[in-house]
């Protein structure tokens, strides 16, 4: 037997597995050499002090992005500062040249703002900066700052130059503003090339470049500014931020050019140094006081101020420099004059600006070539008629709160204005130089009158202050009136010309004498000696309609004479029936609306006056001088006679004043009541308002108690709770008749005539009361008007008012059943049925009814018996009404 | 029955070995591999931790470090057992283990198996660490505020306890009797290897 042949293996053949440690083995290889690669440049950066930086920690970042770590800190043999070692990226190599900057970013909180604050939780980091192409020559030691440094100007960026006799406060950094906002930066301040000046460098932001004009001025707005002087102090900061930092603001006018690159302007120390740029010599007399600071005006408008007083070499005037705006500078000609304009102490003038700012310099515009040395005078110019308004003078002895620029008022409106006041020693008056504009100037003629509406002049009399009350404005400038009479018309005259002179009426009623009123007069015959004073207002619904003119005492003692005076256009307001008194200017009304106090004006309510009414009949008054009755006061002259007497046998608040309403509006009231000797009921006299008596005064009229009612139904007459109780009353027909009893029971109202009743007899009352619906497919058609025993007592009666348009609803096969409560039909196949008509019904009790298709219509009064349950078929009836019977929608 | 395998299994036809053909030095390679690994995996940061942009990169030998010093001793011991201590016993036993299969040293049967069986049951823990990276990987990420990421030591790591077990895995137990039988006749024909006892 053969052996098989054995067969031979390799045994040790190497796995295919051994790749694995080979391929980790290159990688980690791989990955060690890529360490290597990576592990950075070591540079060293000296800082003096390394305050934050932590070795392994501390990144370096260029613009934001890491580009480096501090390996380690060492310090310095001599102990100066500490090399702080940092690993750069690799990526970092050619820049690592002496042209960069390494400084070191910690959290800073100061006034001008936080920066670095991502440091705060980040701790401190080391910024570097470095020029956009890599320049300089290689390094690995570096110089460390400790803030960040001054950054060059990237060339988007425009700049400009200003120039300053100091620095003040302008430092590299400081932000330059326009209108407030932040457009650029300081970038640089140095001395100017000769070192007189400093050039202050500054750039704007790209967008902003434009905004720089030829014309723009800059001022510094670094710090507070305070002046100090009789002005009063003057504080002046910008921002916080400028304050505390400094700044520089400007401003440009819109026409100009945008300026060039780098242009050169002058830095002004103030906004107001900025806007008062230019310069003028002044001589004025030493006798003035005309200080440093002392304003220039050119009419109103604030032109500049004295800047430096000096004397002048012989010690006789004073020679001053003065800024002045921009904008007057067309004025500043040969013949234009400067002249001192006192401080007037005027008690009238409440313009405090005018008495604060003191003595001013005016300027007149003259015509020539201009100039910038000027003579101030003492004395205005003399006047010269120019332009196309009228000029005129006023003549007066009292100059009353009249000043420079007192408006010339026709019926309100301002027509002109004073120019100038002399005093003319010599007539002892004041000649008073006014304008009227060109517009108006046909109002003015010879016989024009002016007199002064000014209030300053104090009458001690109430009258007076109203009369010479005119326009609030007028209050505080004071104002010269041209007169014209209350219909508005004036004297007709001829035309006048420039330089036409008239005196000036003291006041109004002065003007009034010269210039007599056809006003319209009445006369009030009063028992009483409380009559008004003269001047007191005549009122119509507290509006002033005229006034008191004069008040005499009878011939026979008996009482006063007063004369009215009704201004015209309110003639006919008055007529035969008028009725006047004494208004006391305060009056009380109180409702559940809330009290209502109404005065009359504080005049009316000062000086009292006289209030009328008129009624709507009567005829207008003819002739003037009527005479009427002054009654002392409203009740007095709306007196009340009653008309009706009322039986009122229940208890009740009712009193005196309580009101007699119909349907919710008041239309009279109770005047009067008294126990009738039995002390069982108490007789009411009730006054009606007569235009309603017809009405009222009829046999089938009803008057009803109405007493507030709180019930589960809700709160009926809640008016009531508040005025307490008051009557009601439901007009009838009938004949003339003015003895009622009260009827204190709702129950015993009788239907209004024309209403449409039905009577339900039922076996007992239920839960229904008076008020209690009559419902119709659950809509409420009626009420349960009232329900009263029958005489046999062996049911109840109930009366149920439908309301009209319902009524054809009412037939008679309907069928009314009680819906009061809830009914609850528990059953073991249907389940629980709760049945109830509504809400209100559940507690308030109620009716309902059902109509069949066929049956007729019914007259008031039917009679029909009142379920206590409802049959199922009721609730399938659903009559059709025919057209003739359809409700109606009233 | 053939000395090196090569025997068919009746029901899958399967090949049935002796002892399964190179499983020495395949498990060799794996531990290798897992030897050079070990290196990245212990010299790269683990963990890449950043609290408020503030990134502290951790070895693993550093992280255990800051556990001791914020106190946290327990846990120190865990992490310093399953990330340092185990990978590094289990190479250095398998190193042993191999070494004493393939030069027959003598070795009590019994204490050989049970050293292998424990390596090979302890190796899995190691993945630990990896576990608590992943959990805090996402319990920690705050956003801004903080952070905490892989680092590149992870995969590295995660590779050495991987060609560890697979290691011992691949590695065919029934030769470390072969080693024991061989010592035994070591003693009396030194130098000479015998594989083909059953």
């Amino acid at each position: 037997m053969e052996h098989p042949k054995p067969v031979i293996q390799k045994e040790s053949k190497l796995s295919g597995v051994w790749l694995l440690p080979v391929i980790a083995l290159v990688l980690a290889t791989w990955l060690l050499y890529k360490g290597y690669r990576d592990s950075g440049i070591p540079i060293k950066v000296f800082f003096p002090d390394a305050h934050g930086i932590i070795a392994n920690k501390t990144k370096v970042k260029f613009r934001g992005m890491e580009v480096g770590r501090v390996s380690k800190l060492s310090l310095l043999n001599d102990g100066s500062g500490v090399y702080v070692h940092v690993e750069m990226a690799k990526e970092t190599a050619p820049y690592l040249t002496d042209a960069l900057k390494f400084w070191l970013v910690k959290p800073r909180a100061g006034v001008g703002g936080i920066s670095g604050l991502e440091t705060l939780v980040s701790g401190a980091y080391i910024q570097v900066d470095a020029p956009f192409q890599p320049t300089g020559k290689e390094a690995r030691l570096f110089d460390g700052l400790l803030s960040p440094p001054a950054t060059e100007i990237p060339e988007v960026f425009v700049t400009h130059r200003l120039v300053s006799d100091a620095a003040k406060s302008i430092s590299p950094g400081v932000g330059v503003y326009y209108r407030k906002l932040l457009v650029g930066e300081v970038h640089d301040v140095r001395l100017d090339e000769d070192l007189q000046g400093v050039e202050i460098i500054f750039a704007l932001e790209p967008q902003y470049k434009d905004l720089v004009k030829e014309d723009s001025r800059f001022w510094n707005v670094s710090g507070v500014r305070a002046n100090m002087g009789m002005d009063g102090i003057l504080v002046e900061t910008d921002s916080v931020t400028s304050m505390v930092l400094g700044g520089i603001a400007f401003n440009s006018p819109k026409s100009s050019a945008v300026a060039n690159e780098n242009s050169v302007f002058p830095l002004y120390e103030s906004l107001e140094m900025a806007r008062t740029a230019i310069e003028v010599d002044l001589t004025i007399p030493a006798t003035e006081q005309v200080r440093v600071g002392t304003k220039i005006f050119f009419h109103e408008y604030e032109a500049g101020k004295i800047t430096q007083l000096n004397w002048s070499k012989n010690f006789k005037t004073l020679v001053g420099k003065a800024r002045l705006n921009q904008q007057v500078e067309p004025l500043l000609r040969k013949g234009t004059k400067f002249w001192i304009q006192k401080a007037a102490v005027d008690l009238s003038s409440i313009d405090l600006s005018k008495l604060i700012q003191g003595t001013t310099i005016q300027i007149k515009p003259g015509q020539g070539e201009y100039t910038n040395r000027f003579q101030v005078a003492t004395m205005p110019p003399e006047i010269q008629f120019e332009g196309p308004d009228l000029d005129l003078f006023l003549i007066t002895k009292e100059r009353q709160g009249l000043n420079v620029g007192t408006p010339i008022v026709y019926r309100g409106q301002t027509i002109g204005k004073v120019e100038s006041i002399r005093f003319e020693t010599k007539a002892r008056q004041f000649k008073i130089h006014v304008v009227v504009e060109e517009s108006y100037q046909e109002l003015i003629s010879d016989a024009s009158i002016f007199y002064n509406m000014s209030s300053v002049k104090l009458k001690v009399d109430f009258d007076g202050i109203a009369a010479s009350i005119p326009q609030p404005k007028q209050i505080l400038t004071g104002a010269i009136g041209l007169y014209s009479n209350s219909n508005g018309e004036q004297k007709t005259g001829k035309p006048v010309k420039d330089g036409h002179t008239y005196s000036l009426f003291e006041d109004y009623d002065a003007a009034t004498s010269v210039y007599p009123e056809t006003s319209f007069q009445i006369h009030l015959n009063s028992a009483s000696f409380a009559s008004p004073t003269v001047g007191a207002p005549l009122l119509y619904h507290q509006f002033q309609v005229g006034k008191v003119k004069k008040v005499s005492l009878k011939k026979d003692a008996s009482g006063t004479e007063i004369q009215v005076i009704v201004f015209p256009e309110y003639q006919q307001l008055l007529k035969t029936s008028s009725t006047f008194w004494l208004a006391s200017g305060v009056d009380v009304e109180a409702s559940l609306k809330g009290l209502k106090i109404s005065t009359g004006s504080i005049k009316s309510v000062l000086v009292g006056g006289i209030a009328f009414e008129t009624p709507s009949h009567g005829k207008f008054l003819k002739k003037p001088k009527t005479s009427f009755t002054l009654f002392e006061s409203k009740d007095k002259a709306m007196a009340k006679v009653p008309q009706f007497q009322l039986t009122l046998k229940r208890n009740s608040s009712l009193s005196n004043g309580a009101s007699v309403q119909y349907r919710g509006q008041k239309i009279g009231e109770v005047i009067d009541s008294t126990w009738t000797p039995d002390f069982q009921s108490r007789i009411l006299s009730v006054w009606v308002e007569p235009s309603y008596l017809k009405k009222v005064a009829r046999s089938n009229t009803q008057f009803i108690l109405m007493r507030p009612e709180i019930s589960l139904r809700g709160v009926q007459n809640p008016g009531a709770l508040i005025t307490g109780d008051f009557l009601s009353v439901e007009v009838g027909k009938g004949a003339e008749k003015f003895f009622f009893d009260v009827i204190d029971d709702p129950r015993d109202i009788r239907p209004e005539a024309n209403a449409f009743w039905i009577t339900l007899v039922a076996d007992d009352l239920g839960s229904l009361k008076v008020g209690s619906p009559l419902l119709y497919r659950k809509i409420r058609i009626g009420e349960v008007k009232s329900y009263y025993l029958a005489p046999t007592a062996n049911h109840v009666e109930i009366i149920v008012n439908v309301e009209l348009r319902y009524r054809s609803l009412v037939k008679d096969t309907s069928k009314f059943w009680n819906a009061s409560g809830l009914r609850v039909e528990a059953s073991l196949f249907n389940g629980l049925k709760i049945d109830s008509e509504s809400v209100e019904t559940i507690v308030g009790g109620g009716i309902a009814i059902a109509t069949p298709e066929e049956g007729n219509v019914v007259q008031a009064g039917h009679e029909y018996s009142l379920y206590k349950i409802k049959s199922d078929s009721w609730d399938n009836w659903r009559p059709h009404l025919k057209e003739k019977h359809a409700l109606s929608t009233e | 029955m053939n000395r090196v395998g090569s025997f068919q299994c009746l029901s899958c036809n399967g090949k049935l070995h002796l002892r399964t053909p190179n499983s020495l030095q395949a498990a060799w390679a794996w531990l290798a591999t897992a030897a050079v690994l070990i290196f990245p995996a212990n010299l790269y940061p683990i963990t890449l931790f950043t609290v408020f942009g503030n990134e502290k990169p951790d070895t693993i030998l550093s992280g255990t470090l800051t556990l001791v010093k914020m106190g946290m001793f327990p846990i120190a011991v865990i992490v310093f057992t399953a990330s340092i201590a185990v990978p590094i016993i289990k190479i250095v036993g398998l190193t042993y283990i191999y070494f004493s299969v393939q030069r027959h040293v003598k070795l009590s049967d019994k204490a050989r198996t049970r050293m292998f069986h424990f390596i090979e049951w302890i190796g899995r823990w190691s993945m630990m660490d990896l576990f608590v990276i992943s959990i805090m990987s996402v319990l920690m990420d705050l956003g801004h505020i903080s952070s905490f990421e892989a680092g590149p030591a992870t995969a590295a790591f995660g590779l050495v306890v991987f060609c560890t077990m697979v290691s011992s895995k691949v590695f065919d137990t029934r030769l470390l009797w072969d080693a024991e039988q061989a010592s035994e006749e070591h003693l009396y024909h030194s130098g000479q290897r015998n594989k083909s006892k059953l």
